[in-house]
């Protein structure tokens, strides 16, 4: 239960004990609360004052499956608020097996200098040159790191993208195999770690001083329990294995809620040559891999190698979001394309959902032509290349649309969407509106309520219940990003009795009394120190609506707009 | 009459030789229900999130007509 603090502009580390504050926080509750209190919300996000935090969720480094799972926090300069990009990937679990709860940056090297901080296997953390390193790629970096401080360790980096400091910018991390296609990508937070000079991030993955259990005999009891059904649930035991996330296509075309060309439509009539079910086709084809472990104690295998026609790695893993925000939201229906960008955004360190929204946002204002994959690639290579319009793409949608003078542009917050037209399910259009993160399918995802059991236990049209479903959901989340269990892991949860088992193991670590009021009080605690930064950097109860778009525009096949009023939306949350 | 039919995620693997690309087509009874067409292709509702008539959710109950495009999901979860 350590915190490294590593100071940037004085080159000092010190290594203290988790403040008593902070005592039973992980992941998004020990950023939040972090940032809430020590980071001034008026501060350039860019500048020393900002803090850019990584903390491992608090059941990382314990015997429970799925929990390689790392909060990144800091202040945005994407949204201008409070924010958390959550990955996976081995690095949560090497920080906790070294016993780390988290590492804070502070300050801010010279510019020009590129920094790298080693934490070897016994958890003692340096920092070292990294010069030699400026401006690469992540694939080479990663490369090059490995070949110097070997192969058993993790690496957090940034590409030139981060550098630049482009609000767009992504953290990538490394996964088994060793590859940055994991990204810690909304928010812009690869930017803050490129202003403070921070290049990498290289951990040991041998450390062996994880936090010790409470009562290790009903933790590992309740963690069998719960593996056992994320195993028995036919979408993370089978389903999610065979297609990975990419299965959400073909369902949410289906019911019309694919936000296609920006946004213009809700089908996109090419979804079938880039659906889960067609991705798995060409993949086995090639001798790729459908089902890949890429995290660390992972028994979904969700992940995937996507190849090309000669059977050489492309990228991995090629996820529902990518594919629709490099497919439906530019009229791109070339699946190897969408591979492609999918990779340079990991190579080049950009969130593939802001740059594909910014790239269709510019499609959208005649700034080359729907479908167009090869444009698409150009753009993004032009980010890399720092050209005066891959200055602006790679801040993101909203700084393409201010340049376009264009007002088709799905941001919430400043973020963009996700892969969900609020017009269709309109859950989610208080899911994107009122999170404190912006635009954030992940913060709120409702739209199982909207469409489960053959049509929904909500109307997915209607106002009604879609307040409560995202407040609760909300609420629900931010505990689960703060335990650190894996979205897709959540059939543990769902489970008969998979909540009293997560009770049970919150308990068996920390050695006190854990239930359903904790669990709730555990996510309120995020939510209301997300939103108490957020209101002192100036955020107002106007910035949880929506763009005009939503509720001017309808959306075909429906033709339905956001029916949720902006009272109730500024009524969510009442704190 | 008939109905062209789709199964989505792993839900082909229950219905033995179906090939994705071409889908089924499926001899139903005039009046059935797209629960009668689960039945007669064999998948059980239980393993059904949501079908779509013609790109439109449809029910358990709700009528087939010729012709009708069905797609079938299985449940769906995400992020």
């Amino acid at each position: 239960m350590k915190v490294i603090n590593v100071d940037l502009t004085t080159k000092t580390i010190r290594t203290v004990n988790l403040p008593s504050a902070y005592e039973g926080l992980g992941g998004r509750a020990l950023t939040s609360n972090y940032i809430n209190d020590n980071v001034p919300a008026d501060c350039d996000p860019l500048g020393p004052k900002n803090l850019l935090i990584f903390a491992p969720g608090f059941f990382s480094g314990t015997p429970l499956v799925n929990t390689s799972r790392l909060s990144v926090g800091a202040k945005s300069p994407l949204t201008g608020g409070i924010k958390e990009s959550n990955v996976g990937g081995t690095v949560a679990a090497a920080l906790a097996n070294l016993g780390i709860s988290a590492l804070v940056v502070e300050g801010q090297a010279s510019a020009g200098e590129s920094w790298l901080i080693k934490i070897d296997a016994d958890g003692q953390a340096e920092l070292i040159d990294g010069a030699d390193c400026r401006g690469m790629r992540t694939y080479g970096l990663v490369e090059k790191l490995l070949a110097v401080y070997g192969p058993k360790n993790s690496v957090t980096c940034i590409g030139p993208a981060g550098e630049n400091l482009m609000s767009a910018a992504s953290i990538q991390t490394t996964d088994l195999d060793s590859h940055p296609c994991r990204a810690a990508g909304r928010g812009g937070l690869g930017a803050v770690m490129g202003s403070k000079g921070l290049k990498a991030l290289i951990v040991s993955r041998s450390g062996k001083a994880a936090d010790p259990l409470a009562d290790p005999d009903a933790f590992k009891a309740a963690a069998k329990a719960y593996a056992q059904a994320v195993k028995a649930d036919e979408f993370s035991g089978e389903i999610l294995p065979e297609l990975g996330s990419a299965c959400l296509v073909e369902a949410i075309n289906a019911v019309g809620a694919f936000p296609t060309r920006n946004a213009r439509e809700g089908q996109f009539e090419k979804a079938d040559q880039i659906s889960g079910e067609t991705m798995a086709g060409i993949i086995r084809e090639r001798g790729g891999k459908t089902t890949h472990k890429g995290c660390a104690q992972c028994i979904i295998d969700c992940s995937n190698e996507y190849v090309d026609p000669q059977g050489k790695y492309v990228t991995s893993s090629l996820e529902y979001e990518t594919i629709w925000s490099m497919g439906g939201m530019i009229g791109n229906g070339d699946l190897d394309a969408i591979a492609r960008l999918d990779f340079l955004c990991d190579d080049i360190g950009l969130d593939t959902i802001s740059t594909g929204v910014a790239i269709g946002v510019a499609m959208d204002a005649g700034y080359q032509s729907f479908g167009d994959a090869q444009a698409a690639i150009a753009m993004v290579e032009e980010v890399a290349a720092g050209t005066d319009f891959g200055k602006i793409l790679g801040h993101g949608p909203a700084a393409v649309g201010k340049h376009f003078n264009h007002d088709r542009v799905p941001v919430m917050k400043g973020q963009s969407m996700a892969a969900y037209d609020p017009r269709a399910i309109q859950g989610m259009a208080v899911t994107y509106a009122t999170s404190p993160m912006g635009g954030d399918h992940t913060a709120g995802w409702v739209v199982d309520q909207n469409l489960e059991d053959f049509g929904g236990t909500l109307d997915r049209f209607s106002a009604e219940g879609q307040v409560e479903a995202s407040r609760n959901t909300q609420i629900h989340m931010a505990a689960v990003d703060s335990v650190g269990i894996c979205d897709f892991a959540q059939s543990g949860l769902a489970a008969e009795g998979g909540m009293e088992n997560v009770y049970r193991m919150v308990a068996a670590k920390s050695g006190k009394p854990f239930g359903e009021d904790d669990w709730q009080g555990l996510g309120l605690r995020v939510l209301k120190a997300e939103r108490a930064f957020n209101r002192r950097a100036g955020f107002t109860p106007a910035d949880d609506h929506l763009p005009p778009m939503f509720y001017e525009e309808p959306l075909p096949p429906h033709n339905k707009v956001v029916v949720i009023s902006a009272e109730e939306l500024e009524n969510t949350f009442d704190f | 009459m008939q109905v062209q039919v789709k199964l989505y995620g792993t839900l082909g693997k229950r219905v033995p030789g179906y090939d994705h690309r071409t889908g089924l087509a499926v001899d139903v009874d005039e009046g059935a229900t797209v629960a009668d067409l689960m039945r007669r292709i064999g998948v059980p509702l239980k393993k059904v999130g949501m079908v779509t008539l013609d790109g439109r959710l449809a029910g358990k109950e709700t009528l087939l007509q010729a012709g009708m495009q069905v797609k079938v999901f299985h449940p769906i979860f995400g992020g």
